[in-house]
């Protein structure tokens, strides 16, 4: 150290200087995710599925474009869609587009079945329209709405997987009819998984231009606030950084590219890098101006290299704990925030000395009005703790356990659509297709049987019936699209009659299969069954609601479908949105378990460190609350549990217990047989830097609270409200129970 | 006495004309000519058969399909486009139109209702016979047995037979073999 503070100082610089240019070249080019691929948990039984209902039935992630046109039945409106599927079907990257002016039905001809436009080109009087569209009751919530003032486009996108950006370019021209085609009271609402997609990267690069700068400037100010000098700010501020640098170019470097949990790493960072600067820095200040300043600083740093250390170990530890999660977006986010703690620790304990070692020893900066406020409350703080120790816990812990009482409350669920701000405008559009026209989201269920022969027979078809039929008595479900409405059409076309139902017997079942065998229609007809009908598919829509209720309804499908269909047949349900759903079911006790291993790890760190059960124990009091509280507050809030929320508590728990552990070791050192007294030094001791380092990281971390994601906005604000609640916890309950659990002695230091 | 002969009369030029439509149907000494899978050998619902039959000629369709109304539903159509109503040949044309549909229904018909069959294919022959003093249309039944892609008919039933006109037949028999063959039957 004493090299690195003498000759070392510009070697060591230049080193630090060229790693960092080195990877924050790497971190300059990192990617945005474009497919949220990392967003679902990896599942190979579940993802085995999809591959083979992707394989068969094609992409399940379809736009659709709603459009509400004040004449939309009568020659102006049909006018209008025809155009717009002419302009929408030349998009580079769009395979098909189906809507009211290209659907065709089936009906009685010479030999039979035959398909017909559904409507007739020039389009007829509308009476006539509403009639066929009455005789055709499938195409109700898909083309067109329940009160014909709104119709649906459907648009198929080919599947290109090596070309990132041919989505984006659909969106995008999606978007840009709708800007130019709303208007004179038409109005056009896009929806789809791949706009969801599409905007959720938009707005993590949004989030990346605007975070990072807040970060920085806020950061920046309260530094200043509270070390008024020029280096007190920039100082900190490098080691955040090179950290920053360092960790998203070795992100970038693992072959990664940002997501939406991702995203938050580089504001997440900056905040947790800061602990150390803050820590070296402020005592450095609060040393005693004796000895050259190469003896000073080596002082300063063997006074909070342990410390800092275990603090950094404990929030790596604790991020490190998000690494059992299923979900990949949650892991990388917790390797590597525990490898940007850790990096911080090594830069911080290194850079700042080495950037102090060119300055002299201020006058004392605690004279300022910041210092002499803080010490007042800090001094209040420990005259209540020492004064009242039992009265503090107790009141502590009757709020803990009305935390607890509402824990139950607390609900799991995952609202990719509702994640977003309201003015947002997926958000707009998908809810506006919700309610006018079907519903926005859609679970699949793939049906076959396990001796792999097709699915022709009579029996068949009446499992398929019951289980569309119990499907449909959801009130969440707004529509079933399956085999079931082909053949509906293609009984009623043979019979020549006008009810829609399915083939009475077992030759006319098998025959309507012949039909299907024969049509030229295959690949509109791939998208229900697989070409030799062995698989089954039942698209079920379902209104926009998140995982709370749509993870039990695909459960409770599922179960009902293998009841009609029995031990002879597989049914398993499957889609993007279904992986969504599957994924939130496992989230909490995927968090729960993070965060057992978290308490854990970090309750080995602290008794590591202090070899003491008592000191342990006291420990783990005041860092266990607040989290409990933050979950009690979500629960009266109405705020769910989902990816990022449900993070907070594994990642939390390891930052905020570095109060702890400062305060315990400050507390040791200040103990001389009279806990009171310990307990009034420490506070008004370390309680300055602690007091500094959590304005910083609350403030820090609030900057979040401007993103676009409402999950990251929470995780931002509750991590701040916990680190808040922490230190409170740290300044009243960790002394008060160190003050009830004394037993005096002459010393322990 | 003479009612008795001219019925006595009757039965025998019955019997005459039924043993002349036998001879025109007998397949035991067909000489087959050419033949092409309709409407491709990659889609083949059936095929066409030219055929020599003693001095008669025959454009044999034998159809072997699981959907059979819509393939009889379509010769209709066709039918219905060849044979317009003020075409000479129109009543033949609705003659054999009917006789399709009869057909294909007694077919349809004699295969199970409510048990599923390995093979669900229904086979229908059709031909058109020009024969030196007849032309007839028949059409019916029948059994075959595959090997690859060869189909020996090994039994088969005539469900309608009637006598068309020789120009109904003829052009009928042309056009047949056009569409098979891919070529232009009205120039021929």
């Amino acid at each position: 150290m004493h090299w690195l503070l003498t000759r070392g100082r510009f070697p060591f610089l230049a080193l630090l200087l060229a790693a960092t240019a080195f990877l924050a070249l790497h971190a300059a080019q990192l990617g945005v995710e474009t497919n949220n691929e990392s967003l679902s948990a990896s599942n190979p039984e579940r993802d085995a599925i999809y591959d083979r209902f992707r394989a068969t039935f094609g992409s399940d992630e379809d736009l659709l474009l709603a459009v509400v046109h004040p004449l939309l039945l009568e020659t102006a409106g049909l006018r209008f869609i025809a155009d717009l599927h002419g302009r929408i079907a030349r998009i580079d990257g769009v395979r098909g587009v189906y809507d009211l002016t290209n659907a065709q039905q089936l009906v009685s001809g010479d030999g039979g079945a035959e398909l017909a436009p559904l409507l007739p080109n020039p389009p007829s009087d509308s009476a006539m329209l509403r009639a066929t569209l009455d005789r055709n009751p499938d195409l109700t919530g898909l083309f067109v709405s329940r009160d014909r003032r709104s119709a649906g486009v459907l648009i198929e996108i080919e599947d290109r997987p090596s070309d990132r950006h041919y989505r984006a370019a659909i969106i995008d021209a999606l978007r840009a009819l709708v800007a130019t085609e709303s208007r004179d009271g038409i109005a056009l609402h896009l929806t789809g998984i791949a706009v969801q997609k599409h905007d959720v990267s938009a707005f993590i690069e949004r989030d990346q231009r605007w975070l990072v700068p807040l970060a920085v400037v806020v950061l920046g100010f309260v530094l200043a606030a509270f070390f008024r000098s020029v280096l007190g700010v920039l100082l900190p501020l490098a080691v955040t950084g090179v950290t920053v640098a360092w960790t998203l170019g070795a992100y970038q470097l693992a072959g990664l590219e940002l997501n939406a949990i991702t995203s938050l790493l580089p504001p997440v960072l900056m905040v947790l890098s800061l602990a150390v600067s803050v820590h070296v820095i402020q005592v450095w200040i609060d040393s005693a101006a004796t000895g050259d300043r190469v003896t000073r600083l080596l002082h300063v740093v063997r006074d909070v290299r342990f410390a800092c250390f275990f603090c950094s170990l404990t929030t790596a530890l604790g991020l490190a704990s998000l690494l059992t999660s299923n979900m990949p977006a949650v892991r990388y986010f917790g390797a590597f925030a525990a490898l940007g703690v850790l990096v911080s620790f090594a830069v911080g304990i290194t850079l700042v000395p080495v950037g102090l070692s060119f300055l002299e020893v201020p006058a004392s900066a605690q004279r300022s009005a910041q210092h002499r406020g803080m010490r007042r409350v800090l001094a209040w703080s420990a005259r209540i703790a020492t004064q009242a120790p039992l009265r503090v816990p107790a009141l502590f812990a009757a709020i803990t356990a009305l935390s607890i009482a509402a824990l139950p409350r607390l609900a799991n669920n995952t609202d990719l659509v509702r994640f977003l701000k309201s003015d947002a405008p997926l958000h707009r559009d998908t809810l506006f297709i919700d309610q006018h026209l079907t519903g926005a989201s859609a679970l699949d269920f793939v049906v076959s049987r396990r001796d792999d022969a097709a699915l022709t027979s009579k029996d068949d078809i009446a499992r398929l019936a019951n289980f569309e039929r119990s499907i449909l008595a959801h009130e969440e479900v707004t529509g079933a699209t399956s085999i079931l409405a082909v053949l509906r059409q293609l009984q009623r076309a043979e019979s020549g009659g006008e009810a829609l139902v399915l083939p009475p017997d077992e030759r006319s079942t098998a025959y309507a299969f012949d039909l299907l065998e024969a049509t030229p229609e295959q690949p509109l007809l791939r998208k229900v069954i697989a070409g030799d009908f062995t698989t089954a598919r039942v698209n079920v829509r379902i209104h926009s609601v998140g995982t709370a209720i749509a993870a039990p309804l695909a459960e409770t499908i599922l179960a009902e479908g293998r009841t009609h269909f029995g031990d002879a047949y597989r049914v398993e349900a499957t889609g993007s949105f279904y992986r969504v759903a599957h994924d939130s079911n496992q989230l909490v006790a995927s968090q729960l378990r993070s965060f057992g291993l978290a308490l854990a790890m970090v309750v080995a760190v602290i008794g590591a460190l202090f070899r003491s059960i008592r000191l342990t124990a006291i420990a783990m009091v005041p860092n266990v609350m607040p989290i409990l509280w933050t979950g009690g507050l979500m629960a009266v809030l109405g705020i769910d549990l989902s990816t990022g929320t449900a993070m907070i508590a594994s990642a939390v728990i390891g930052i905020v217990v570095d109060d702890t552990i400062h305060y315990l070791t400050d507390y040791r050192r200040n103990y001389r047989g009279d806990a009171r007294d310990a307990v009034r030094r420490t506070t008004n001791g370390v309680g300055v830097p602690l007091l500094i380092n959590n304005v910083a990281l609350v403030l820090g971390f609030w900057v979040g609270c401007f993103g676009s994601f409402k999950p990251t906005i929470y995780f931002s604000l509750l991590t701040g409200l916990t680190m808040i609640t922490a230190l409170v916890c740290d300044l009243f309950v960790t002394p008060a129970l160190l003050v009830l659990s004394d037993r005096p002695r002459a010393s322990v230091a | 006495m003479k009612a008795l002969r001219i019925a006595a009369l009757l039965l025998l030029s019955i019997a005459a004309a039924a043993r002349a439509d036998d001879a025109l149907l007998d397949i035991r000494n067909d000489a087959l000519v050419k033949r092409a899978f309709v409407p491709s050998p990659a889609q083949k619902v059936g095929e066409v058969r030219i055929v020599e039959r003693g001095d008669a000629k025959v454009v044999q369709t034998l159809l072997y399909t699981k959907i059979l109304a819509r393939v009889v539903g379509e010769i209709r159509n066709k039918e219905a486009i060849n044979w317009p109503p003020d075409a000479p040949g129109h009543a033949d044309a609705q003659r054999y139109r009917e006789a399709l549909v009869q057909v294909q229904t007694q077919i349809w018909d004699r295969m199970p209702r409510g048990e599923s069959v390995q093979d669900r294919r229904q086979k229908m022959w059709i031909e058109f016979v020009l024969g030196p003093q007849r032309a007839l249309v028949a059409i019916g039944a029948f059994e075959m047995e595959e090997t690859g892609s060869e189909v020996k008919v090994v039994k088969r039933e005539a469900l309608d037979v009637f006598e068309a006109s020789r120009d109904y037949v003829e052009r009928n028999m042309r056009l047949i073999e056009a569409d098979a063959f891919r070529a232009d039957g009205e120039t021929k």
